[in-house]
Formats: C-alpha cells, structure tokens, sequence
C-alpha cells in the first residue's frame, strides 16, 4: 500500500510518496 | 534511518515529491496556516489531496500528516482515507523539512525564508488581534484611570474650592458638589457679575430656584477679597480643565460599562461593572480570575489582612473587592460572611462562563 506525505509548509502544500517498499512504521523484531 | 535522512543525496531516494501546491497570495497562506493550527482541513488542501490522491476516495493508499489534530478533519471530509502518524512518518517529514528547499528547485532559497518570516508575523499579528479575550486589557487600563481620575478630579476640585474662596467664599457652602461648584465658577468669574441677569444661566447649570437666589443674596453681603480680571481669566482656564476632566470620566465610565458587557456580561451583570472591573484587575486577566477558585475571589484585594492574619494566627478576612457589592451591603452584620461566601463562588461561575464560553452572552 502507498503511503504518501503531507507537508504543509510556508509557501505551500507538498506531497511525497515514499518509494521504498518496506511497510512503514513495521518495527524489525530481532531473531 | 537517520544518516538516509541526514544525507540529501540518500533521502532523494527515499521519498519522491509528487506534487506541490503554491499559495497564491500571503492571504491564503495564513488562512491556510490558521486551519492547520486549529486542526481544521482547508479547502485548499482539500482540494490538492483529491486532485493529486487518484485514489483518494477509495482505500488503497494512506496519508502520512505531520498534525496530530488533522486526521479527525481528513477523516470527515475522506472517510476512506487511512492517515497516519508515528515516530518513522515524524523522522521522514524532518527530512521533508530539511531537504524542502532542495525538492522545490523553482524557489529561490531567500524567497523560502522570506515567506515563513512574512507569515510568521501575519500569524502572530492575528493571533493577537483575532483574541476576544485580550480585551480585557482595556477594562484594566479603565478601571486604573477611573480611580486616578476620581483622586485627580477631587484635588482640582479643592483646589478651585479654595482658590475662589478668596473672591467669594459663602458659594462653597452653598454649592457643595465639586463639578457643580467648578461650573458656577466658570459661568460667575466675578461675583460682581451675580446679579438678577444671571439668573437664568444659573438656573440651567444648578436647577434650583432656591440655590440660586441664597447664591444672589451671598453675593450682595459676600465677605471675599476683590479679584483683577488676569485672577479671573486663570481660574476659569484651571475651571475649564476640572469641567472637561468630570465629563471625560463620565465617558470613561460609560465605556466601561460597555466593555464589561462585551467581555464579561456575566459577571457584570451579577455584581455590577465596577466591582467586576476591579475583579478582573486584580487578577490580571479575565482569564486567571476564571482560574481562580471561588475561596480567593472572596478575598481578592484584602491579601494584605490575609497574609497578617495567616502569620498572627487570627481570623481571615471575610471579603476583599467583593465588599463594594450591593449584595454584602444589603446583608445583616451576622450573615456578611456567609454572602460573600455565596457571592464570590456565583462569581467564580459567571467569569468561568465568561471566559471559556464559545459565544459570549449574558445567561
């Protein structure tokens, strides 16, 4: 699932897209 | 993580800008800014998230938003759209945020920093001029200069009492009001004037038949010293001041009263404009009398025999500002304590009503 960014700054509105597919915010559970 | 987010080159990778909306105007960049910080959805970005989320309307994609208030108002407005916030999504927007400049190549980098200044100020300005609440430094710069007019008012006026008691000192017994008196002095200037001619004029300043001929009959026998026109012209300046003073504090009070119904109807409407003036003047603010519990409003203003009595162990004064209401004035010697009790938590209520209501009214 895609995950995008809203940034709202001084001069306006930004949206990223994050591109790694790794799932965001998963914590890595160690062996 | 944190050295792809340090590093431009490695966070370029990580994330892609897909798209950017520009404010138009600084107008629109505060409005904008003003329903972030309320956590409220505009509809500008209202706008750019449904033109540049294809699939915004649908659940294939999540939002990562910097405000934690946001997602309440993006939920109402996309109800399928999933956002979300936490510790990774916050270290990414830091890197947004440090690398922004770089992603938006089409501004000049002093032109960036110009805009958060600019709108840095405009937010700040209205914040300060948008707050309501703020305006209760009025009624304690009032409520201050009334009581400085009172004093100012009352050393004139003696001062002109005794000023013209050399010249013609039976019209202080006769007229005792100080504004009153300051008017007869300036319509008489010499009580050579006084005669049946002036009748009518002093008729209209004093309104008494009776006044005005004990003040025809004292000037006939009147025991003063003459005065030279140059006395004369001096006095009715230092009048004109005393008259202009009285009438100013008169304006002044009425302001008040005005004042007080727009910021504290209610608790002007319980105790009076002045007393609530007083109240809110000895607290600050509007604001930290609300947050004061009702056992300190009942003693505002006596903090002094408080903090004696705590030292010497005697009784704790029963009311402070509160004494000046008609309620502790009307009420029995036995039950004054138990009123102002009564008094000042009705009064804890009505500014707590005043200061955290949404819309303000008299209830």
């Amino acid at each position: 699932m895609a995950v995008f960014f809203l940034h709202e700054s001084a001069t306006g509105y930004a949206l990223f897209e994050r591109e790694e597919e790794e799932e965001i915010g998963t914590q890595v559970k160690s062996p | 993580m944190q050295e792809s987010i340090t590093s431009r080159k490695r966070f370029k990778r990580l994330v892609k800008m897909v798209a950017f909306y520009p404010f138009k105007s600084a107008e629109q960049a505060l409005s904008n800014l003003q329903s972030v910080s309320e956590g409220k959805l505009h509809s500008d970005c209202a706008e750019f998230l449904e033109m540049n989320l294809p699939s915004v309307k649908k659940s294939s994609c999540r939002l990562a938003v910097e405000d934690e208030q946001l997602p309440t108002s993006i939920k109402e407005t996309f109800p399928k759209l999933a956002c979300m916030k936490n510790e990774v999504t916050d270290e990414l927007f830091r890197g947004i945020r440090t690398h922004l400049p770089y992603f938006l190549s089409q501004f000049d980098q002093k032109d960036l920093s110009r805009a958060q200044l600019g709108l840095a100020h405009a937010y700040s300005r209205s914040k300060v001029q948008g707050d309501v609440k703020k305006q209760d430094r009025h009624i304690l710069h009032s409520i201050a200069l009334l009581d400085q007019l009172d004093k100012d008012i009352n050393t004139f006026s003696m001062r002109v009492k005794e000023w013209f008691s050399w010249h013609f000192p039976e019209l202080a017994r006769i007229v005792t009001d100080n504004t009153l008196y300051a008017r007869c002095v300036k319509l008489i200037e010499n009580k050579r004037n006084i005669t049946e001619e002036l009748r009518p004029q002093l008729m209209e300043v004093l309104t008494s038949e009776e006044v005005v001929t004990d003040i025809i009959e004292a000037a006939k026998i009147s025991m003063g010293q003459d005065m030279t026109e140059m006395d004369s012209v001096q006095i009715s300046l230092f009048t004109d001041k005393v008259i202009s003073l009285s009438e100013f504090r008169i304006n002044l009070a009425e302001y008040l009263r005005s004042r007080m119904n727009t910021v504290a109807p209610n608790l002007s409407a319980l105790i009076g404009d002045i007393v609530g003036a007083r109240l809110i003047a000895q607290a600050g603010s509007l604001l930290s009398l609300a947050k004061y519990p009702a056992s300190t409003v009942q003693i505002l203003g006596a903090e002094k025999a408080l903090f004696r009595a705590l030292k010497t162990h005697s009784n704790t004064p029963k009311y402070g500002i509160l004494y000046h209401s008609t309620f502790i004035g009307r009420a029995g010697m036995e039950n004054k304590g138990k009123i102002s009790r009564y008094l000042a938590n009705k009064c804890s209520l009505a500014s707590r009503i005043d200061a955290f209501y949404p819309t303000v009214s008299a209830t």
